[in-house]
């Protein structure tokens, strides 16, 4: 009876066993075959207007990843993390991300001390969480300096703006253009920021590239002066002070360099009603989503950058990124260019580079797949520097880290557009082969306000 | 130097004006109601953004919706004496205020959350484009014209509260409120109108200014630092103050402009001004007890 009574016990237990076993074996396959999504967390001030819009350009650009097939077959999901634009809970929500959401990526946009709190958590916590770094619009050099100094510790950072440094070419472009129109004399407006400084000072020599000269020496050299420069707070609101100062020193053009936030609309408006309004005006950035409508079209005649320029020359000579004015309209998004050089294109450079890197289960292959792969965005090429120079090293390959003054690839942020009638913006330089451009279609700011309704 | 006193002039002229339409509100509801009305920060971009509305939603014209704005502004404006200020303000005068400021946040909080920055908004009500020039002094046309309506606004009200019978009522009621109700005064209606009637400069001089100057959700706070600048300085409540002290700020502020070419000194330069006057004259530039 015992041993009835045992066998028949075992043989329960060895029926459950089996059963459980079985289901055991059946999980853990379906565990193998269905992953989870990929988890990106999103690190922002979300209250702000470019940070909620770049959290919707992510989520979309995750959605159409996700309908061309995902990655390798798993999803990417994108979540938000509200850090109220605070260093502080900057470094809570990562730790979040990585703890909580289990995040592969976990990116931060846009302000560069936020940025660098978190890259000193982000290394604690690399060796338990293995996971990438993106700063999304972070300029500081800053961010660069640990990747270089310690590349194993902190070789998961990435970001996709270009540094400070880096733009030494796009204001001697933009000097080049002034000097072409015959341009002697030209007044420099920069907003009052740090990343701005630079404009105003030599780059001193480093050990990878000579010193480099200021925009005012380098206008020098041309022939040309700068016969007005100030430094302008931030959303001043009140310039048509400045614009008559200017109009008194003789200056033939005025160069604003300014970025997202900044109320250029305003200045555009007072420039537009000052006795500054026929001379040549270059608008650096910062003029972004419906710009025309914000001036009321006075905007008209007003030389813009990239920022512009972007949305026109995305789709057709961006294969691997969808046209961002049709998804826009498609998905009731803002186009404002701070989602065209953060976030949007960058899905699609973690996408190839994921699905190089055979998924995101080894980290370290995703970290050589990103150093490795390149797209071409709206923003022109984009990849990550890969020669272990400071401030470019993981950064956004721009201008040649030998010579900071050149471009090491001609591409769209270089572009100058000029707006004319009914707010159509004309390329009044080449960008690339391929697109119509030519100094021949720039017309007189006098010339296009008659067309002014 | 001759151009830049002839530029210091004109535009402190202007800009007095200007701050003038944007104060006189300020000033009228702390003599009226004696209230430090701190709700007054959102009139500003309700009146730009509340035209939007009725252009962008409900596809109406511009005059028809600025008239559709300012029937919203009345009848918030109402709404808010009679549930608000009109429970509080002799018993809790900390709720009232809180209860102010938090309307104007709500307010700001709203047209953010609908229309932010990158929407587009522009209203175009500009009377005359293009400039003018005094003498070597450029400005806009429509600054110019902000500037005259501004002035025919103010004189208009100062002759409504010397001459008619309903200004008399009201100033009255902004010296003594016990002894306005003995002799009859219908006191509810007076305040009740006031809200109404602090509305109507406020609202011209946004319209007037949008096509120049910043439009923003959260603009109201940079223009009610300026309302409440010029109020204390003049002296809360006193119109000849406001008057006064309008163009006081006017002229500091084209002094820095023009004069030290520096505008980021525009508000420190208000500020340092209205410490000064006040410690000289802690009661502003006239009278607080009445309201002319």
């Amino acid at each position: 009876m015992r041993i009835k009574m045992l066998v028949t016990c075992a043989i329960i237990f060895a029926v459950i066993g089996v059963a459980f076993g079985f289901a055991g074996t059946v999980q853990a396959d379906q565990k193998a075959s269905v992953k989870g999504p990929i988890v990106m967390v999103y690190v922002a001030d979300m209250a702000s207007p470019a940070g909620s819009l770049v959290f919707s350009w992510l989520k979309v650009a995750a959605e159409q990843i996700n309908e061309s097939g995902g990655i390798l077959g798993q999803k990417m999901k994108v979540i938000a993390e509200d850090c109220k634009g605070q260093p502080n809970l900057a470094v809570e929500a990562y730790t979040r991300a990585l703890t909580n959401h289990n995040a592969t990526i976990v990116s931060i946009y846009p302000r560069s001390e936020i940025v660098l709190a978190c890259e000193a958590k982000a290394g604690e916590m690399y060796p338990d969480y293995p996971h990438i770094l993106l700063a999304i619009g972070s300029a500081s050099d800053e961010i660069t300096y640990r990747i270089v100094e310690q590349y194993d510790k902190w070789k998961f950072v990435f970001r996709d703006q270009i540094t400070v440094s880096a733009r030494v070419p796009i204001y001697r472009d933009q000097i080049d253009f002034f000097h072409t129109l015959g341009v002697k004399k030209f007044a420099l407006l920069r907003e009052d920021l740090t990343w701005t400084e630079s404009i105003f000072n030599a780059f001193p020599a480093t050990k990878y590239h000579p010193a480099i000269l200021s925009v005012p020496d380098y206008a020098k050299t041309l022939g040309m002066e700068v016969v007005y420069q100030k430094a302008l707070k931030y959303r001043a609101g009140m310039y048509s002070p400045i614009f008559e100062a200017i109009t008194a020193s003789g200056a033939e053009g005025i160069i604003f360099i300014a970025s997202d936030g900044n109320d250029t609309d305003v200045v555009v408006r007072q420039w537009y009603d000052s006795s500054a309004r026929d001379l040549h005006m270059l608008l650096t950035g910062a003029t972004g989503a419906r710009f025309w409508e914000r001036t009321g079209g006075k905007v008209i005649g007003v030389i813009v950058g990239a920022g512009e320029i972007m949305p026109l020359l995305s789709g057709k000579y961006t294969p691997e990124v969808p046209d961002v004015m049709e998804t826009a309209e498609k998905y009731g998004l803002q186009l404002a260019s701070p989602v065209l050089y953060s976030g949007y294109p960058d899905m699609f450079l973690i996408k190839k580079a994921l699905i190089k890197a055979g998924g995101a289960d080894d980290i370290n292959a995703v970290i050589k797949a990103l150093e490795e792969t390149e797209i071409m965005g709206p923003q022109g090429l984009l990849k990550f520097e890969t020669t272990r120079i400071p401030p470019f090293f993981h950064g956004a390959v721009f201008c040649d880290i030998n010579d900071p003054t050149k471009y090491a690839a001609q591409g769209i942020r270089s572009a100058l557009g000029q707006v004319q009638e009914n707010g159509k913006i004309v390329f009044i330089q080449k960008p690339f082969e391929g697109v119509d451009g030519s100094i021949d279609y720039y017309k007189s700011v006098s010339e296009l306000r008659k067309t002014l309704k | 130097m001759s151009s830049a006193l002839t530029f210091v002039l004109v535009f402190g002229l202007m800009m007095g004006a200007v701050y003038l339409l944007i104060a006189l509100g300020f000033s009228l509801v702390c003599g009226v109601l004696r209230i430090f009305h701190l709700g007054y920060a959102y009139f500003f971009p309700l009146t730009i953004y509340g035209t939007w509305l009725f252009i962008s939603e409900f596809g109406l014209p511009l005059a028809q919706s600025i008239v559709a704005m300012v029937v919203v502004q009345l009848v918030l404006s109402v709404v808010l004496y009679k549930f608000m200020i009109r429970r509080t303000m002799e018993t809790d005068e900390l709720t009232l205020l809180t209860g102010l400021l938090l309307t104007a946040l709500i307010i700001e909080q709203l047209v953010a959350w609908r229309y932010p920055i990158q929407t587009g908004v522009y209203l175009n009500t500009t009377i005359m484009d293009g400039i003018w020039k005094f003498g070597r002094a450029v400005v806009p046309k429509q600054l110019v014209i902000a500037s005259i309506v501004a002035v025919v606004m103010t004189s208009l009200f100062a002759l409504f509260f010397i001459k008619t019978k309903m200004g008399l009522a009201v100033r009255a009621l902004s010296q003594d409120i016990l002894n306005s109700q003995i002799v009859g005064l219908n006191v509810e209606k007076l305040y009740s109108r006031t809200m109404m009637l602090i509305l109507l400069p406020v609202v011209v001089a946004m319209l007037l200014i949008a096509p120049v100057w910043t439009v923003e959700p959260a603009m109201g706070w940079q223009y009610m630092t300026t309302a409440i600048l010029i109020s204390v300085l003049g002296g809360l409540g006193n119109i000849k103050g406001t008057i006064i002290a309008s163009f006081l700020i006017g002229f500091t502020h084209s002094t820095m402009c023009f004069l030290v070419q520096e505008p980021r000194f525009m508000n420190l330069s208000a500020l340092v001004l209205v410490m000064v006057i006040l410690i000289v004259r802690p009661q502003g530039i006239a009278r607080s007890e009445s309201l002319w």
